[in-house]
């Protein structure tokens, strides 16, 4: 049977545009991931005990609202606090000089759009390769 | 990979990360948990079509129990893809405040298993029961009139409807109307729904079979009829106890889950056959030319 790349797609925050999330869940489902979606104004606490109860390789999360360093920040601590330990991928509107400070905080990768959906599901098969 | 030893220590002591993992380990086929070592725990069947509101149904009903102080987890399948085997698991969306309340939510696949379930179902009610939730909600697929695979795990089946979705000749067919132990009938602020349950009645009222069997009207966007849904529940469960059929329930359980792993192992030694050097594949495109004279 062998074992399935599983991906939470969540949306952290108060923004309500979802479509982004959506079709990035779509994709990777269709590259033949099993794609968690949690929905919109999550609370970065229930995106960490989903991601531990759904024991997901990836956390993918999509943030159009500007809090990304608020939220991507909380959302490291308690996954530091619980000792969970996967790459997490952002998507969505980020500034140019939040991009670096966000990887070196310890997230694994941001897109911005016009980034091509194959390129992201590359990065996760990469990101999941090297830890398995 | 931590070995299963060091993770099934870890899950005795409590560790819901372990818990998780294991999950993981018997969906992928490494594993399996054949007893939950414990007797005092209730597996509640949710099934019906899609959208009629199974994952609704479940977010307001487990909200009730968790009121009582019991410990509730849910094990939600969703159908995996013909074609890629990927699988967009959203029944979480419905449920989003029960995670902060301590119930366990775990989202599966059905992997190409047909029947409304998925290839770990047995072995994550045994881990979830043993692992002390008391009340655990199997959610299927969106069921189709035949996906009734339901029975074989559950110990109350609940069967979701929604008004709408057909007349009474819909209700007379066999299969998944026939399983059901409480039909709950949803969206029930709708007008039609009184229809519904009208035709709900007239069945029951045909049935001779002795069963007990009961209608609940819900609605999830004015949380009403949840208070008795889940007295009819309880109830069920304290007549299966008193009754002794849940012991039969339990046995249905564990000979369905027999059966599936037999029949994986057939699968595994059918796919791993090797005559003369052909494989399974290539012997049954062989057998179709030589049989019907044309490939496969």
């Amino acid at each position: 049977m062998g074992r399935k790349i599983r991906v939470l797609v969540a949306k952290p925050g108060l923004d309500g545009h979802d479509r982004g999330a959506k079709v990035v869940a779509h994709a990777l489902r269709d590259a033949g991931m099993e794609v968690i979606y949690t929905g919109l104004r999550q609370t970065p606490e229930q995106i960490v005990t989903a991601a531990i109860q759904e024991d997901v390789d990836v956390i993918g999360l999509s943030i159009l609202s500007g809090a990304h360093m608020e939220l991507c920040g909380r959302i490291l601590d308690l996954m530091k606090e619980k000792g969970l330990n996967v790459p997490i991928f952002v998507g969505g509107i980020i500034p140019d000089e939040d991009v670096e400070k966000l990887k070196e905080m310890g997230i694994a990768e941001v897109y911005g759009p016009g980034t091509s959906l194959s390129k992201i599901v590359e990065d996760i098969r990469t990101a999941v390769g090297e830890r398995k | 990979m931590m070995g299963v030893d060091i993770l099934l220590e870890r899950y005795r002591n409590g560790d819901i990360f372990a818990l998780s993992r294991l999950i993981t380990l018997c969906e992928d086929g490494e594993y399996h948990f054949e007893e939950p070592g414990v007797e005092n725990y209730h597996v509640i069947g949710v099934t019906g079509g899609p959208g009629v509101g199974k994952s609704s149904v479940i977010d307001r009903l487990a909200a009730k129990f968790l009121d009582d102080g019991v410990r509730v987890a849910v094990l939600a399948v969703d159908p995996s893809g013909p074609f890629t085997q990927g699988a967009f698991l959203g029944d979480r969306v419905r449920m989003r405040d029960l995670n902060t309340r301590g119930v366990y939510i775990r989202s599966m696949a059905s992997r190409g298993i047909l029947g409304g379930l998925g290839p770990a179902v047995c072995d994550a009610i045994n881990l979830l029961a043993g692992f002390g939730f008391t009340r655990i909600f199997v959610e299927t697929v969106g069921a189709g009139q035949a996906d009734i695979d339901v029975m074989n795990v559950a110990d109350t089946i609940l069967l979701v409807m929604a008004p709408g979705m057909g007349d009474e000749i819909q209700i007379l067919k066999a299969g998944i109307m026939e399983i059901a132990d409480v039909y709950v009938v949803n969206k029930s602020d709708v007008e039609e729904a009184s229809f519904l349950r009208g035709q709900l009645e007239a069945l029951l009222m045909m049935d001779e079979s002795g069963r007990s069997r009961q209608i609940v009207n819900t609605s999830c966007v004015l949380d009403r009829g949840f208070e008795e849904l889940k007295m009819v529940v309880e109830k069920h469960y304290a007549d299966m106890v008193s009754s002794g059929e849940i012991a039969e329930r339990r046995r249905r359980r564990k000979r369905y889950f027999v059966t599936k792993l037999v029949m994986k192992e057939i699968q595994e030694s059918l796919d791993s056959i090797n005559i003369d050097g052909l494989n399974f594949e290539e012997i049954k495109k062989m057998l179709c030319r030589r049989f019907l004279g044309q490939s496969m």
